[in-house]
């Protein structure tokens, strides 16, 4: 199965991650996503992500200025973020250890 | 991708638009194939991205017009509520119009059928309802299915501006609409005959005097001294022309039966050509038990109307539209 439906629901998720590992501007967040491993990613989804992410307070944002190239706005993890992605991250575990059980019981039965 | 994001507001969608340069910068250069090609197509980034940002998908150009015209009409109608808030008794009045919502949902679904009444079954109504028995009976179901519908709207109002919008304009249409009709279907040429059939329209009038003969060149008033104008099948009046010049448009019977007049509408029951004498008045004399002239017999001398009797005297002119007897009335 293609793994964007998957990507929809744990968007958040990967993104709060990243974030907290290290601020970054948009196209950073990206590409350290596909480096990630996760190639299926799309731009627009990533981009509206962190908008969103921002909007509900999960992350800070701040321009950063630069001499020979475009002004880049950084994002940043908020505390709220930082609960938000723990609590996100615990749900994802049980989720996906239920999944497997579910599995490995089929696969045996 | 500004359209696409063009009814956001102003500062969030030049912050949108900024990262998005950004990031096309940075598209640019990681390698030489185009944008189209690494994005996709403008439509589906942006609705992409409007998803993700958890904005929604960009409302249709029609609602956004509706939205802002609706704007307009708020802004108006808080002016409108301030100013009548200021007046005395402004207050309580404001607050008692709210209450009246129901009722016009209900008004609304009436003005619906009368509408619909008038103009696609040409409906006469006597005050609020048709003037026929049966037709005002089906009109009530009618209005009051119409009026359930409203009300069910009233308490389900659609969400998308251009929707509201058109519920708005049209309830002030329906209302200016149903006065119109109303007034229009309750005036007219139309004088109501018979109780056992539908209406029936006269589009002529034959006259006879005391003598039960036959009157020609009758020329009618009603009660107000305007005159009787009928019009037959083709919509045209009884016109004959008077000495003076002026048309009269109220003489009867139209015509030389069989004539050129005959050809719109032939009448289904023919004249007869004489009837009994009436019975003369006198001054203690009642109204006579039958009169002959309401149920005219079938005689069997045929359609034809022979102009025995007198014609009726030259009316005065188009000025004074005084009633003039057609035949001298029999002394008692």
């Amino acid at each position: 199965m293609d793994t964007t439906q998957l990507l929809k629901g744990v968007l958040d998720l990967a993104v709060l991650a990243v974030v907290r590992e290290a601020d970054g501007y948009g196209y950073d967040i990206l590409r350290r996503l596909r480096a990630g491993g996760l190639a299926d990613v799309g731009d627009a989804s990533v981009y509206g992500t962190l908008r969103r992410l921002y909007s509900a307070g999960c992350l800070t944002s701040y321009v950063v200025p630069s001499d020979e190239g475009p002004h880049r706005k950084y994002y940043g993890i908020t505390p709220a973020g930082r609960l938000q992605l723990e609590t996100s991250s615990k749900t994802w575990a049980t989720f996906a250890r239920t999944l497997d059980d579910l599995i490995r019981g089929e696969a045996v039965a | 991708m500004a359209a696409a994001l063009a009814d956001l507001p102003a500062d969030e969608r030049e912050e949108m638009l900024d990262d998005l340069r950004s990031h096309l910068a940075e598209v640019a250069d990681e390698s030489d194939t185009p944008p189209t090609t690494r994005l996709g197509p403008p439509e589906e980034y942006a609705a992409e991205l409007r998803v993700a940002a958890g904005i929604g998908p960009a409302p249709r150009a029609v609602d956004v017009r509706a939205a802002s015209s609706l704007e307009r009409l708020r802004d108006a109608g808080t002016a409108v509520r301030d100013w009548v808030r200021r007046r005395p008794g402004g207050p309580g009045l404001l607050a008692f119009l709210p209450q009246l919502r129901p009722a016009w949902w209900v008004l609304r679904g009436y003005l619906l059928a009368l509408v619909g009444a008038v103009v696609l079954g040409a409906v006469d109504f006597a005050g609020p309802l048709p003037a026929d028995g049966s037709t005002a009976l089906v009109f009530l179901v009618f209005a009051a299915g119409l009026a359930v519908a409203s009300v069910w709207l009233g308490t389900h109002p659609p969400r998308r501006p251009a929707a509201v919008l058109a519920l708005r304009v049209g309830g002030v249409l329906l209302v200016l609409l149903g006065f119109a009709a109303w007034r229009a279907a309750s005036t007219g040429t139309v004088y109501a005959v018979s109780d056992e059939g539908p209406l029936t329209r006269i589009t002529d009038v034959q006259a006879y005097d005391a003598e039960g003969r036959p009157l020609r060149d009758v020329q009618l008033f009603d009660q107000d001294g305007n005159p009787v104008e009928l019009y037959d099948a083709c919509g045209n009046p009884a016109s004959r022309l008077r000495e003076d010049g002026t048309t009269a448009l109220n003489v009867y019977p139209r015509g030389v039966p069989g004539g050129e007049d005959a050809s719109c509408g032939d009448p289904s029951r023919p004249a007869p050509a004489r009837l009994p004498a009436l019975v003369p008045r006198g001054p203690s004399a009642a109204a006579p038990s039958t009169d002959p002239a309401a149920t005219p017999s079938a005689t069997p001398a045929g359609p034809s109307a022979t102009p025995a009797g007198p014609t009726a005297s030259a009316s005065p002119g188009s000025s004074s539209p005084v009633p003039t007897p057609a035949t001298p009335t029999p002394t008692p």
